[in-house]
């Protein structure tokens, strides 16, 4: 494990690096959006969200290989399709009053179709591979970039209406009384889930997502006395999961996505062993 | 004289057009500083009429008036105790982040800010709940938890405060605090409090308002325990209804 922290700043290593920055600035919005999936009670919507985006990801290619839209590259498309998807099943809900978990199974499954229909058609041979279990060790700049600009809003977003999301997952009756527009805060809230999913697929890839939105902030939720420091918890529970993944991955040549659940899971079961009150 | 805060004419209500009203030909009004009782057998559309008050159902016809304009218009007048909060025992929350619950809508953005935070002290003390602020909401008996709950309606300042069969899941002792609470608020606002148990209200009371469908207005002195089922039971009519289903 020592190795890893040794070659993290092996400059003929920077992948290490990268992945180690893009672990500790994705860490804050997994840390953060995670409580609000676990209070909420919405990690299938997330895990829906996740799978969705496969479809995004086959629509960027497909769009900027066959019809040559160069602004439209995966990631872009994984945004889009997040985004999209997050609202489609806010709105089906609120809207349409349609049972959520029918609705998520749709959109968990038609998401992976589309994408994988066409990533198919998109020349070339793509492996989906990296987008289903994460590729944490082939990021780049880039990637780092995009992970700091979506934390920036998120972050952001979260502070400025943090009391108001609060409310609308304690008691959404009583804050709209208080005049809240909840229905515009929970699609609000969802984005926010979307975009936080749209980093998590380079770190544990879009089949383990759901784990990581949940683990963390349900081994916070264990041991915190209030909604803050829930996600402080979550943020440094998410950050050592990811560190400490990422370093025995490297150790064991592993690959990292299942080390880091695995490690996650494990923590979270013996938490809940050890605090909360078992039932007779 | 006092003034009318609460205005309701020949209000009429049904959960899905075509169906059978739920309430018909409503019409009472409620002054500043009333104590009110709304009695009436289950199912006869006190919670309804409730949630028309709140804001959260509108009326097929009729008027309904609070502080002269459309009800949820005023959102900070007018406080809210449900029937039963249906929360997440799990969540982290204490008594003192619920309370702060009450100070919101004031800013579009932002925390809570320190008047915030000492308007909601200010409601714990005068709801005896300040010794919990630091103790986890789901931790609190049922009857401290409504106390919490009122503190929290209380934050705002409210003129009115509705409680929604307040005396259900708590014990006596907690009811007997509650309504000595509830006597000492109403130097300060006006109090609608649903109940189908006349006993619990009737000590507090000014008049009633029975609710089955219809409405009618009743004095203290004209309810006793021997024709209070006859009052409530009168041209009883169920319509069969979901409260949560259709709220706006």
């Amino acid at each position: 494990m020592i190795q890893y922290f040794v070659d993290i700043f092996n400059p003929d290593m920077t992948f290490l690096m990268y992945a180690t920055l893009i672990g500790i600035f994705a860490s804050l919005a997994f840390g953060t959006m995670g409580t609000f999936v676990v209070i909420k009670r919405v990690s299938f919507i997330a895990g829906a969200i996740s799978h969705c985006i496969l479809g995004g990801i086959g629509l960027g290619m497909y769009l900027n290989q066959v019809h040559q839209v160069t602004w439209m590259t995966p990631q872009i498309g994984a945004i889009l399709m997040a985004v999209v998807s997050a609202l489609l099943i806010g709105i089906f809900t609120i809207y349409y009053k349609e049972r959520e978990d029918t609705l998520i199974g749709a959109l968990w499954a038609f998401g992976m179709a589309l994408g994988l229909i066409l990533i198919y058609y998109t020349p070339g041979y793509t492996d989906p591979m990296s987008y289903l279990f994460g590729s944490i060790l082939m990021v780049g700049y880039e990637d780092l970039i995009t992970v700091v600009v979506l934390d920036v809003l998120v972050l952001t977003t979260t502070i400025l209406f943090f009391n108001k999301f609060v409310s609308i997952c304690f008691d959404e009756e009583f804050a709209r009384l208080r005049g809240i527009n909840t229905r515009f805060y929970y699609l609000l809230l969802l984005i926010l889930i979307a975009i936080t999913v749209v980093m998590l697929i380079n770190v544990v890839g879009i089949v383990m997502i759901v784990a990581m939105l949940t683990i963390p902030s349900g081994i916070a939720s264990v041991i915190s006395k209030n909604i803050k420091s829930m996600i402080i918890y979550s943020i440094i529970i998410s950050l050592f999961t990811i560190i400490a993944g990422l370093s025995i991955s490297y150790q064991i040549n592993a690959p990292s996505g299942p080390v880091i659940i695995i490690l996650s899971s494990m923590i979270y079961f013996i938490a809940v062993i050890s605090f909360r009150k078992k039932i007779l | 004289m006092k003034k009318n805060i609460i205005e309701v004419d020949k209000l009429n209500f049904a959960y899905e057009r075509g169906h059978m009203n739920v309430l018909e030909q409503v019409s009472f009004s409620i002054s500043e500083n009333d104590f009110v009782g709304i009695i009436g057998p289950n199912g006869g559309g006190k919670t309804t009429l409730v949630k028309i008050l709140l804001g959260l159902l509108s009326p097929q016809s009729g008027s309904v008036k609070i502080f002269g304009a459309m009800p949820g218009k005023n959102p900070h007048k007018i406080a809210y105790l449900p029937q039963q909060l249906v929360f997440d025992p799990q969540i982290p929350i204490t008594v003192e982040e619920v309370v702060l619950m009450g100070c919101l809508g004031h800013r579009f953005i932002g925390l809570y800010t320190k008047k915030d935070h000492e308007n909601a002290k200010k409601a714990m003390i005068k709801m005896n709940v300040l010794e919990y602020q630091n103790a986890f909401f789901s931790s609190l008996s049922g009857g401290q938890k409504q106390r919490v709950l009122i503190a929290r309606a209380l934050t705002c300042h409210p003129k009115i405060l509705i409680l929604d069969e307040p005396s259900a899941g708590i014990d006596t002792h907690h009811e007997q605090i509650l309504l000595e609470l509830l006597k000492n608020l109403n130097a300060e606002m006006s109090i609608v409090m649903v109940s189908h148990e006349y006993q619990f209200v009737s000590s507090l009371v000014d008049y009633v308002i029975c609710i089955n469908k219809d409405s009618h207005i009743h004095y203290p002195h004209e309810i006793n325990e021997k024709n209070f089922q006859d009052i409530i039971s009168k041209k009883y009519q169920y319509v069969a209804h979901d409260h949560e289903v259709k709220s706006k």
